[in-house]
């Protein structure tokens, strides 16, 4: 029967479940991970993202953990399974994992001191060393990052083939090192004998990230600077990499995750700083559509290895 | 002569009955026993368990989690094979293999660097088997150094070797083919040398009686006993070598590797059914092919 007080209890008990379905989420997802993508080596991955979980922590109200992946791939497989929600990618890795049908948002990604969101693939090769030129490099090696690194591997192929020369067939060898680090260090090593590698700006490159953290030496000791590697070529502009989540995850969550990485420059400055050593500005919204250059370059290059 | 066997008269025995209380005490004191041991046997149970959960847990191995997304394996096996419909067979088996040619040359080069490690692996372990057999060792030191020498060559994982000797040598199949070639030193030198433990001793003994010195008794006592064993555990190496040189290509050490590397980290699916395809073939046809050579070597041997 439909009185004035099973109404009103009604309407009380639907006001009572309103916030208890806006919390519903916290019992569905306890926990968070965050995937990071191993740009440097895993320890310096680490101290980089675990201010910026410990801040997401606070902000989102459940515990966000670190994931450093071992491949860049492992992190698209994460969140094509569901078990990483929130992941730092590259460009070319975020476009790999939309293309093969990963249901994902990009959220922010990262403005450098030189105000532009985004970067440069560039070929580095010893500055005491002969080439000059991409035709010098003829039957050398080349030091790649990771297959879905983009200024390790896609840009470097897109960009180089725009410039009449096929990667696989303009160099001896080429191989995969890892991560950046590990292929700057091929290069000083001189197993390789050109290196692939990010440029964001003429004072934060992986060469002077690498220095500040002496990774870099010469022969005799002294530490090795920019001016001790030559850069030969340089691709076009790359949008910057972005945090990206699931787009299945409860809408109240992502929307405190988007506001917690937007405020971040301002609410927690230090961490933020930490993430690129102080060198970024702010982290600006990004949408799919930011990345459809970088789709289309892949799907260039997927062509291409086909043809060549 | 005739023997005439004398059938024997076994005269009963009559077994006196313990006293009760002295049965009891034994039966008690059986129980007793039975009951320790079984209570050790439990002991040692649930320590294990409790080790291996723990081991579990620190390792972070969840068996829940696995039974929950053993459904997402099977996907990505499901993804891996591209669509294949008869009435279009050729065409998608070709679409499928489209790197055919540059996969068969670049596992052919996978193949040559097993072959290569497994002959200077094996060559490496025969020498140094000897020396590190219990039974033949000509010094106690020597022995040690051997068997210590095999354990840092198999202990040190082939992908470590690779990458030092590509910073030392650059890159390419030879820096493969040395760090399989080590590691199979150190596999080979211990399970021949163990082999060399089981021999039979008398064919030395002779032999040193005549005078003969250690390389001849090893070349005409040892080596005609061992020959098969050996060369069932080169072949099998060669198996393992080939597997083992797929992924050198990882590195940078040639082979089919960095290509199976690029397709599963791009998702070229098929590609990657494809490859990993033509490895298992490869080894079943070397499996196939092994066993015949040394039922082969085996049959000539019985037939000597």
């Amino acid at each position: 029967m439909l009185d004035r007080r099973t109404l009103l209890g009604a309407a009380a008990l639907a006001l009572a479940a309103f916030p208890a379905a806006a919390q519903d989420w916290k019992a569905r997802y306890p926990e968070l991970t965050l995937g990071v993508i191993p740009a440097e080596n895993a320890s310096g991955t680490v101290d980089r993202y675990t201010p910026l979980t410990a801040y997401l922590s606070r902000e989102i109200g459940v515990p966000v953990k670190l994931r450093v992946a071992a491949d860049y791939a492992a992190v698209i497989e994460g969140q094509r399974a569901g078990n990483i929600q929130l992941a730092f990618y590259g460009p070319a890795s975020f476009a790999r994992a939309a293309m093969t049908g990963v249901r994902i948002e990009p959220i922010v990604n990262q403005k450098h001191d030189n105000g532009a969101s985004g970067y440069y693939s560039v070929l580095y090769v010893k500055a005491d060393s002969p080439y000059r030129t991409l035709e010098d490099l003829k039957g050398r090696n080349l030091a790649l990052v990771d297959p879905n690194s983009t200024s390790g591997n896609q840009a470097p192929r897109f960009f180089l083939q725009k410039a009449g020369h096929d990667v696989d067939r303009l160099f001896g060898k080429t191989f995969y090192a890892g991560s950046h680090e590990n292929a700057v260090l091929a290069l000083v090593q001189g197993t390789a004998d050109a290196a692939a590698n990010l440029w964001n700006s003429e004072t934060d490159t992986m060469v002077t990230r690498m220095a500040a953290k002496g990774m870099l030496k010469n022969a005799d000791g002294s530490p090795m600077r920019q001016s001790d590697f030559r850069v030969i070529f340089r691709s076009e502009f790359l949008p910057e990499g972005p945090f990206a989540m699931l787009a299945n995850l409860p809408d109240d969550l992502k929307g405190r995750i988007r506001e917690a990485l937007v405020a971040m420059p301002r609410k927690d400055k230090a961490a933020f700083d930490r993430l690129s050593d102080g060198k970024d500005l702010d982290l600006t919204p990004v949408t799919l559509k930011d990345y459809q250059p970088i789709i289309e370059m892949l799907r260039f290059n997927d062509e291409q290895r086909k043809r060549s | 002569m005739a023997v005439r066997i004398e059938p024997v008269r076994i005269e009963p025995v009559r077994i006196e009955p313990l006293a009760p209380e002295r049965a009891a005490a034994l039966a008690g004191a059986y129980e007793g026993a039975v009951a320790a041991s079984r209570r050790r046997s439990l002991a040692i149970l649930v320590a294990l368990l409790a080790l291996v959960l723990l081991a579990g847990w620190l390792a972070e191995v969840r068996p829940l989690t696995l039974a929950e997304n053993i459904g997402g394996f099977t996907a990505y096996l499901g993804r891996l094979v591209p669509p294949l419909a008869p009435a279009t067979l050729p065409a998608d088996l070709a679409a499928w293999y489209w790197g055919l040619p540059k996969w068969l040359a670049l596992l052919g080069e996978t193949l040559l660097m097993a072959y290569l490690a497994t002959l200077l692996g094996g060559i490496g372990a025969f020498c140094l088997c000897f020396v590190a057999a219990a039974n033949l060792a000509p010094s106690r030191s020597l022995r040690f150094l051997a068997r210590r020498f095999l354990e840092v060559c198999r202990t040190v994982p082939e992908v470590v070797f690779a990458l030092i000797f590509v910073i030392a040598f650059g890159l390419g199949p030879m820096v493969g083919v040395l760090a399989l070639a080590i590691h199979s030193v150190g596999a080979l030198g211990k399970l021949f040398s163990e082999v060399v433990e089981n021999i039979d001793l008398k064919p030395v003994e002779g032999l040193r009686a005549t005078g003969a010195s250690w390389v001849e008794t090893i070349r005409f006592a040892v080596v005609p006993q061992v020959l098969s064993n050996f060369a069932s555990y080169g072949l099998l190496r060669f198996e393992i070598n080939v597997r083992g040189a797929s992924v050198m290509g990882f590195v940078g050490a040639g082979g089919i590797g960095q290509e199976l590397l690029v397709a599963i980290r791009n998702f070229y699916n098929a590609d990657v059914s494809a490859i990993l395809l033509m490895i298992i073939l490869t080894v079943v046809a070397i499996d196939l092919a092994t066993e015949r050579l040394r039922h082969a070597i085996l049959g000539r041997e019985a037939a000597r």
